[in-house]
């Protein structure tokens, strides 16, 4: 790395981000002799006194945050022009942006143990922030690192980390560890200043976030739900997970979790023992074995569908999980034909009445996606009740949903 | 506002406010410090600021002094600059702007807002006057600075600082009339070098407030 400036001790390299209001640093530490990440406040900002005041604070709230799994804050100073910067533990790895991104395109789409990885890793960083006081206001998927160093077991105790070893996840890798970067605490002043225009992160901002009031710990189990359904888009798991995820993505804090421990238990209970393989049926209802081969296809539909033009993925991804599904708007609307039971082992027909859209997307009882398929074929293996669901998004970008409940019943 | 001892005129509050009204320095002292134990600076630092800003002298030396004691300008300071000197100049600064500006503070506000908002004005102009690579118009010194050489130079000014307590106005002469280093005025008055400066800070800023808003 060619080294340009000196800031302290610290030989300050290429850049590896620009936020809204700092820029980050690859940096070599030259006393101790390694790299380091140097965030630097933008030179116009410094001489705003509350952005400054924010951006010290941050530094410091961070510092009281003992995790594995949060950024390390090893100093604080100030340049020759008067601008703070923090100099930070260096993610070698990346972001989790990155690497979901690096994989989508190969085609990947999450397992179980990928799920299951980020959302423990997350949880642990999260629980250690808020044991510090502190609310995080800033977890999206560029947010999130990954870095060289597996947890050590001893000194990671894990929230209800009760079930075995799970197979190996891509995206948070065997030898890698996942660690969460800054607090959301200068970019929320500045978003809700009007000094700068709400980046790419939105779609995993809790509602509350956006307007003035106050904000608590379950701002960030929204985010952590909202991260946790976009890293599951298009993926073929247990119908369970929405479910969990959706609670904590309710408007209403009061209706989310109370705390992170609640979240992951039933992220863990929804994505089941680890001897379950994915895909297993969650209902009573599955699909012809053949059905599952289309899943990859369409996922690649349900992610253009659910994000819109110019929106996150994020964005798409809570509409996927808004707990009051529209059937209509306007003179588009999505509805399912078909009968309202079947009988175990034998198929049933379900048809997509479409207005107003040219895609949609059935969400199958085992969680898997179709795109544009007229009807689909479902049989039964075991009695209960079974959920199909159906979605498009109406030319004004309103996402329609339609549900059909089908009661399955023994032969007898 | 004030929650002292259960509300304004709670039993503490009450007789901080008759203590002002008496005009004994040591009633004032002690019930600000039992106050402050009670309550915490807050409320005691709005009691003291209605008084201070309705003209009473004691009011604003008690007011000076417990926004250093207490920390409360420090800590303000401190969650904006991170050198130590620094945080020592815009802390003088500050008590200076204070002392020298309570005509505009409104007894509507706290303290500590219409405080903090002192703070940031002058640690922009502290930022500025680090940033700037020229030479320094004399226009543009710090409060502390521009006081120092006031106080050696104005007559006026030199009246203000004869009213001042002895406990300030002895360093202060010393600090800012002979021109004595604080190591060396430390020795002489035989306190600490940490009091010589916190008194000289003080010192300074009742003699902005003596002087009003005419700097």
């Amino acid at each position: 790395m060619a080294g340009r400036e000196l800031m302290g001790r610290y030989r300050v390299g290429d850049v590896i981000g620009v936020g809204s209001f700092a820029t980050v640093h690859r940096a070599v530490d030259e006393r101790l002799d390694d790299t380091v990440v140097v965030k630097v406040l933008a030179e116009n900002h410094s001489l705003n006194p509350e952005i400054r005041e924010r951006f010290i604070a941050e530094g410091r709230a961070l510092r009281r945050v003992a995790s594995p799994h949060v950024v390390t804050v090893y100093d604080i100073g100030e340049s020759d022009r008067q601008q703070p910067y923090l100099v930070l533990e260096h993610a070698d790895r990346g972001t989790l942006a990155e690497r979901v991104r690096e994989l989508r395109a190969a085609g990947w789409t999450a397992e179980r143990a990928d799920v299951l990885a980020v959302a423990r890793g997350l949880a642990a960083a999260v629980e250690a922030v808020h044991a510090a006081r502190l609310v995080h206001r800033d977890l999206s998927p560029g947010n999130v690192l990954l870095r060289t160093g597996p947890d050590a077991p001893a000194a990671d105790p894990l929230p209800g980390g009760t079930l075995p070893d799970d197979a190996p996840s891509a995206v948070v890798r065997p030898d890698e560890r996942l660690v969460v970067a800054d607090l959301g605490m200068c970019k929320d002043l500045a978003l809700s200043s009007g000094l700068t225009v709400a980046g790419g992160t939105s779609g995993f901002r809790p509602p509350e976030q956006d307007g003035p009031g106050t904000v608590d710990t379950r701002a960030d189990l929204w985010a952590m739900s909202a991260l946790l359904a976009w890293l599951s888009d298009g993926a073929d798991l247990p119908r369970a997970l929405p479910r969990a995820l959706r609670r904590s993505l309710a408007e209403a804090p009061a209706r989310r979790h109370p705390d992170v421990a609640a979240w992951l238990a039933d992220v863990e209970a929804a994505l089941g023992p680890a001897d379950e393989a994915p895909g297993t049926p969650a209902g009573p209802a599955a699909p012809r074995a053949g059905r599952r081969r289309r899943t990859a296809t369409a996922a690649v539909v349900a992610v253009v569908l659910g994000a819109g033009v110019g929106l996150g993925a994020g964005l798409g991804a809570a509409a996927w999980l808004d707990d009051r599904p529209r059937a209509s708007a306007g003179a588009a609307g999505v509805a399912i034909s078909g009968p309202a039971s079947a009988v175990v082992g034998e198929p049933v027909t379900l048809t997509a009445q479409v207005t107003g859209a040219d895609h949609w997307v059935w969400t199958l009882p085992t969680g898997a996606y179709t795109a544009d398929d007229g009807s689909v074929e479902l049989t039964a293996s075991t009695p209960g009740r079974a959920e199909v669901v159906l979605e498009a998004r109406a030319p004004d970008g309103t996402a329609l949903t339609a549900v059909h409940r089908l009661d399955v019943i023994d032969q007898g | 506002m004030s929650r002292i001892g259960g509300g304004a005129d709670g039993p503490l509050g009450a007789e901080l406010d008759a203590a002002l009204r008496s005009g004994d320095p040591h009633a004032c002292r002690r019930a600000v410090a039992e106050a402050v134990a009670t309550a915490g600076p807050d409320d005691v630092l709005d009691v003291l600021g209605r008084h201070a800003a309705a003209g009473s002298v004691l009011g604003t030396e008690l007011l000076v002094e417990l926004l250093d004691e207490s920390g409360v300008v420090r800590r303000f300071v401190r969650g904006a600059l991170l050198d130590e000197s620094a945080v020592d100049d815009v802390c003088q600064d500050v008590l200076i702007s204070v002392a020298g500006s309570l005509g505009s503070f409104a007894g509507a506000s706290k303290v500590t807002t219409w405080v903090h908002g002192i703070v940031r004005h002058r640690v922009v102009d502290h930022l500025r006057r680090q940033r700037a690579t020229a030479p320094l118009p004399d226009d543009d010194v710090a409060p502390g600075a521009r006081m120092s050489s006031l106080i050696a130079t104005r007559a006026t000014v030199r009246d203000a600082l004869a009213a001042l307590p002895d406990l300030y106005r002895e360093p202060v002469t010393l600090r800012d009339i002979e021109g004595l280093p604080y190591a060396e005025v430390a020795d002489r008055l035989g306190r600490s070098l940490g009091t010589v400066k916190s008194q000289v800070s003080r010192g300074r800023a009742l003699v902005a407030a003596a002087l009003g808003g005419a700097l």
